[in-house]
């Protein structure tokens, strides 16, 4: 190889970009050989080296990738709305199977009086007598009105679930109506109207009592003897 | 080929140091250099479907043609500079702020292809990409860089 060749392959050389190893040797070799070559070489070695000791800059950090802010929120509210949903479906969830309880409590205590034949303990069908007999059994005096088409056929006294109740008992045409009532807090709020197995069931709070109608009359006749039970005086 | 948003992110922050520098030196103030770095980046991110797997020469030819278009000028014109005559140069001693002057005042496509080279260690090929030119265009210009780089630093290298 000769100055010439060489020369023009010391920069690749130098930077180990000479795809041909035997013309690497070869360069290696006219280096050996020739002083002009060599101080080539070794002005590329003090240029790399004086390079070397420049500054290099570092990036300032606001340069830095980051998750984009909205990006952030997004996934932040994503977060408090999916948490909100977990926490609502298992509100929603865990309220329809306590209503769904409730419900089943409430419909196996009037079935259970109903097959029984024992719905009625106390018949003196005087509201004012009904009121101090429960109120006597059970410190609860819910009103007991004589209703014009509902003959009031009597009381009972009764549980839903750990609740003592009182049940009033109302005769809709052929078929039966009871009114439970219960403290208010005793965790039947939930209902307001409902139907289970074949019976119809209202649900209404007044005077810090909870009220419970049910029978198996028809939703229609039902609405119409609890507006009329309400609404009595 | 398509990378997903953490690779892309990922490759930002392992480059954007080699970035900022061929930046800052390119356009000589950390205003701009940030500027030209910003932009790249947001480049990068809407052109991330174009993105090869090399993604170092890809994003750094990015930064460098941002660099450019904020000196408005062409690279082949922009950034250079007369040499500044220095007859103290001979009797210095070499360091880190004689050699940043020196740099400063080579001409842009002198400056970048040293930077690439000695400082980021870029392969020809990779410089190739970064510059967009051929390979014996890399390796004369890189030859000229290097000789007027001595020139500069005098006789003490």
């Amino acid at each position: 190889m000769t100055c010439d060749e060489a020369k023009l392959l010391l920069g690749a050389y130098f930077d180990d970009e000479l795809r041909d190893p035997l013309q690497a040797a070869q360069v290696a070799e006219h280096i050996e050989t020739c002083a002009s070559c060599a101080a080539d070489i070794r002005a590329l070695e003090a240029g790399r080296a004086a390079l070397k000791l420049a500054p290099r800059y570092a990036a300032p950090r606001e340069l830095l990738p980051r998750r984009r802010p909205r990006f952030a929120v997004l996934e932040f509210v994503t977060g408090i709305a999916a948490a909100l949903v977990i926490f609502a479906t298992y509100f929603v969830f865990a309220d329809s199977v306590r209503r769904g309880d409730r419900l089943a409590m409430l419909e196996a205590s009037h079935a259970r009086a109903l097959v029984s034949g024992r719905l009625v303990e106390f018949d003196r069908v005087d509201g004012h007598q009904i009121r101090p007999w429960l109120a006597d059994k059970l410190g609860i005096s819910p009103p007991a009105p004589r209703l014009l088409a509902y003959p009031l056929q009597g009381a009972r006294v009764d549980r839903l679930g750990t609740s003592p109740a009182a049940v009033l008992v109302y005769g809709i045409g052929r078929h039966e109506a009871e009114v439970y009532v219960i403290e208010a807090e005793s965790g039947f709020g939930g209902i307001t109207r409902a139907e289970t197995k074949g019976f119809q069931v209202r649900g209404w709070r007044r005077s810090g009592l909870q009220f419970l109608a049910i029978s198996d009359a028809s939703p229609d006749a039902v609405d119409q003897f609890t507006a009329a039970y309400r609404e009595a005086p | 080929m398509e990378i997903d948003r953490q690779e892309l992110e990922r490759l930002v922050r392992d480059h954007i140091d080699v970035a900022y520098n061929l930046a800052r030196y390119l356009l000589r103030n950390d205003e701009d250099a940030k500027d030209a770095v910003q932009d790249a980046v947001e480049q990068a991110w809407s052109h991330a479907h174009q993105l090869r797997i090399d993604f170092r020469p890809w994003f750094l030819q990015i930064v460098r043609n941002r660099c450019y278009r904020l000196a408005r000028r062409e690279p082949t014109e922009t950034l250079i500079e007369e040499p500044v005559a220095n007859d103290r140069t001979a009797e210095r001693v070499i360091d880190g702020e004689a050699v940043r002057q020196a740099l400063e005042a080579l001409s842009g496509e002198h400056r970048e292809i040293l930077i690439l080279r000695e400082m980021e260690g870029l392969s020809y090929e990779e410089i190739g990409k970064v510059i967009e030119a051929p390979l014996g265009t890399v390796m004369s210009r890189l030859s000229r860089a290097r000789v007027a780089l001595r020139e500069l630093l005098g006789e003490t290298i």
